[in-house]
């Protein structure tokens, strides 16, 4: 530990102009983006321009300052003065890992802390997230980390972290405009995460315990092919049949009875935007008339998901797992067009299956509007420059379940004489990207809502999660797809 | 391996691709030798260090260094072996004081007071603005200051003026000899500065187009060269080259001289050995050689017998 900490030492004293800029460039982000933020004085002025290089610029500094980092004991090379010295490999390699999360992760810890609390949201309240983001932005540097351990500049460094992340998102792009929306499975996030990660962290302790570049390379080529053929095959699911076994798992048949889903036999001639003519990716959808019934009204449900098989004389299809809307007219369907324009008039026996996440309600919370309120999870201010009575909210990074809002409303401004009606609004706040920590979202509810107007604001946390299932014995499709085909 | 060797290799070898860089090499130094490692550029020299340094790793063979196995050295091994070299990378930022402040911590032994001011070293200069020669002192002082047991050098006094050479050597001999290892200190030198080496070295360990020619002690060396000088009667028949013995090397002849290097002439009778082989000698004149002169005959003569053998 003290060889490390001589030469964490000698590190920060090395790349102290480094530091000092990188910190520099975190200390005007924590100034900058506030101001331009909604409702802020310098809202949608250049100043955004500039607050977006700034976070274009802090990764690349990162990545800058570990290449420098890892190059001044570097492992690639026969003449380092270090590989003649009494150095330890695990004393240098905790050295640089300490510097990484000292110097580079906690400076953007304190820069988001500092941000929440201009946003007027409490840092202590979102400790899972900050925690949470801590480790993602921990696990970040390795990438540029494992770079700079097999090459011996900067500039190879940065080439091999961009020549990775370019075919990351080719490959992302081609697999994920070819297959559409998916499903994430459980589990898979952190199943990659776990698998490459640890992949790369056992290459990265190879090259610092045996300094064979040539065959830290070639683990290191091998690990990302391994992950691209991994991907591709996932999302080509090649993987269908342990993804599936998997979903059964983590979503078993639902326990309650009167839960099920039905099907509505009586053929329909669309009508309306019913059935809309859809082509993405080679997919047609449909809208099939399914219905949840049984299902307690005021819980909610989280994150459906459906696949289905379909079965004609000849012919067999399984669908991947897709998002699903819940809709009082039916789920939304998707197959690939050519396959449609073959069965489309045939009687075919489609066996249906949801996944979903059960959230049951918390006890509403009612709060008061003002210019600056705070609600669950987060605060609000009544902004000047929207359509009067817009409520724009902030979260740390993230609200993860939706909440659901009610209160009155007004058409018109607001005035004690003014009618009101019922307003209603369900909050699911994108999580924040990148560095970014804040997350704005405008609270639209159907009208203007005014100081003083009590909202309630209804929560929800997750119960269970569940599976139901649906034969349909013979269904043409035909009556519920309205595109003239030929 | 004997106690008394700081560094034995068995055929210890070194392939990149399908060229062979050093063929199989067994060979011990003794400790507390001045061993010289001798050989033209490209004869092996720096990839031999390299590999009794696990900065490379072997084709095949091993060798141990002060009882450990070369390819297991690991960084504690190195409070014990000190390495410069010419094309050592060094943490350029770092000032002369500030690079031995911060290598001191590693050893146990640290010791560097006075160092600098006998080497002339400037402590407040940046490392990468010193000259080639006093870039060689401070590498020197950061290994000397640790008194290591064994010290190896790769071409230290290349492109060195003959000033800053001898007080490198100067102060190197100082600190050895102020070494309180019973065993003494054992030093192990390559470079193409032969009359230098001569002047202190004990051993020669001589390496050709990756092929160890021989290693011996230097006094044994020279007493073994000699550089002969035989009239010759004019009317006797000089031999032809190919009848003399093999030890005698780079033979030259006219009708009445013939002059050889003969690299086996340690023995007492070496007037009647040459007297058997030449029987009109008239006299014989053998004259000793200096390591450098050694160096290129044997150099000379490898290349006369390759150049026959193709």
């Amino acid at each position: 530990m003290n060889q490390s900490l001589h030469i964490f030492r000698k590190d920060i004293l090395h790349l102290r102009p480094e530091l000092t800029n990188y910190i520099g460039l975190l200390v005007i982000l924590s100034l900058v983006a506030p101001q331009t933020w909604e409702g802020a004085a310098l809202h949608g002025t250049m100043l955004g321009m500039f607050s977006l290089l700034l976070k274009g610029l802090i990764p690349i500094a990162m990545l800058m300052i570990i290449a420098r980092l890892i190059h001044d004991e570097s492992l690639v090379g026969d003449r380092q003065f270090w590989v003649t010295r009494p150095y330890a490999w695990t004393s240098l390699l905790s050295a640089k890992l300490l510097f990484v999360v000292v110097c580079l992760v906690l400076p953007v810890v304190a820069m988001q802390w500092s941000l929440l609390l201009q946003a007027g949201l409490n840092p202590l309240a979102s400790i899972p997230s900050l925690l949470s983001r801590l480790v993602s932005l921990a696990l970040i540097p390795l990438l540029p980390f494992m770079a700079a351990a097999v090459t011996s500049t900067v500039g190879g460094a940065g080439l091999l972290v961009a020549a990775f992340v370019v075919v990351l998102i080719g490959v992302l792009a081609a697999v994920g405009s070819e297959a559409g929306s998916r499903m994430t499975p459980p589990f898979v996030d952190g199943t990659f995460a776990i698998l490459f990660g640890g992949l790369l962290i056992g290459i990265l302790l190879y090259q610092y315990a045996t300094r064979n570049t040539s065959r830290a390379r070639i683990a290191l080529v091998a690990t990302a092919f391994l992950f691209f053929v991994f991907h591709c095959c996932f999302r080509m699911q090649y993987f269908a049949g342990p993804v599936n076994a998997l979903i059964r798992y983590h979503y078993p048949v639902s326990t309650n009875t009167a839960e099920r889903l039905t099907f509505d036999a009586s053929p329909r001639v669309y009508q309306g935007q019913e059935g809309m003519e859809t082509a993405n990716g080679g997919f047609l959808s449909f809208l099939l008339p399914v219905h949840l019934e049984g299902f307690d009204p005021s819980a909610r449900l989280h994150e459906a998901n459906a696949s289905f098989t379909l079965d004609v004389p000849g012919y067999h299809y399984t669908s991947p797992w897709r998002p699903v809307t819940v809709a009082d007219r039916g789920l939304f369907l998707s197959l690939p067009a050519d396959a449609f324009k073959r069965i489309h008039a045939t009687e075919a026996h489609i066996h249906l299956s949801l996944v979903a996440q059960r959230l049951l309600p918390d006890t509403p919370q009612i709060v008061t509007v003002a210019n600056h309120f705070s609600v669950p999870g987060g605060s609000c201010l009544l902004l000047t420059d929207r359509p009067l009575g817009t409520p724009l909210c902030r979260y740390a990074f993230q609200s993860p379940l939706p909440t659901r809002v009610n209160g009155s409303v007004t058409a018109q401004f607001c005035n004690s004489s003014a009618p009101t009606h019922p307003g209603m609004a369900v909050m699911r706040v994108i999580p924040a990207a990148g560095i970014e920590t804040v997350v704005e979202e405008p609270l639209q509810l159907g009208g203007n809502v005014c100081p003083g107007t009590q909202l309630t604001f209804q929560t929800y946390h997750p119960a269970d999660n569940f599976r139901l299932e649906l034969d349909i014995p013979a269904v043409a499709l035909d009556h519920y797809y309205k595109a003239n085909l030929d | 391996m004997t106690v008394a060797s700081a560094i034995e290799t068995t055929a210890l070898a070194k392939t990149y691709g399908k060229t062979q860089v050093l063929y199989p090499i067994s060979l011990s130094v003794p400790r507390g030798s001045v061993c010289a490692l001798v050989g033209h550029n490209g004869a092996g020299k720096t990839t031999l260090i390299k590999l009794l340094l696990n900065i490379l790793p072997p084709t095949s063979g091993s060798a141990t260094v002060l009882g450990e196995s070369a390819s297991a050295l690991t960084g504690a091994s190195f409070t014990r072996i000190g390495y410069v070299s010419e094309n050592q990378e060094m943490p350029e930022w770092m000032t002369v004081q500030g690079f031995m402040d911060y290598l001191g911590p590693f050893y146990p032994t640290w010791n560097d007071k006075n160092l600098l001011a006998d080497l002339d070293l400037p402590p407040d200069r940046k490392l990468k603005h010193l000259s080639r020669g006093m870039r060689m002192k401070a590498a020197l002082a950061s290994i000397l200051a640790f008194r290591p047991q064994l010290i190896v050098m790769d071409e230290p006094f290349s492109g060195l003026d003959p000033l800053v050479r001898d007080q490198l050597i100067e102060t190197l001999l100082d600190r050895i000899n102020d070494n309180s290892d019973p065993l003494g200190t054992t030093v192990l030198i390559s470079s193409h500065d032969l009359g230098e080496i001569e002047s202190f070295a004990s051993h020669v360990i001589f390496l050709h187009q990756g092929r160890l020619l021989f290693t011996e002690p230097l006094d044994t060396l020279t007493a073994r060269f000699r550089e002969v000088t035989v009239s010759l009667s004019p009317s006797g028949t000089s031999p032809a080259p190919l009848n003399l013995p093999a030890s005698w090397l780079l033979p030259e002849s006219t009708p009445s001289l013939l002059r050889f290097i003969h690299s086996n002439a340690q023995t007492n009778f070496l007037e009647e050995q040459i007297y058997a082989v030449l029987p009109n000698a008239i006299s014989i004149q053998a004259e000793p050689m200096t390591l450098r002169t050694i160096f290129l005959a044997l150099v000379k003569s490898s290349h006369r017998q390759d150049r026959s053998r193709a």
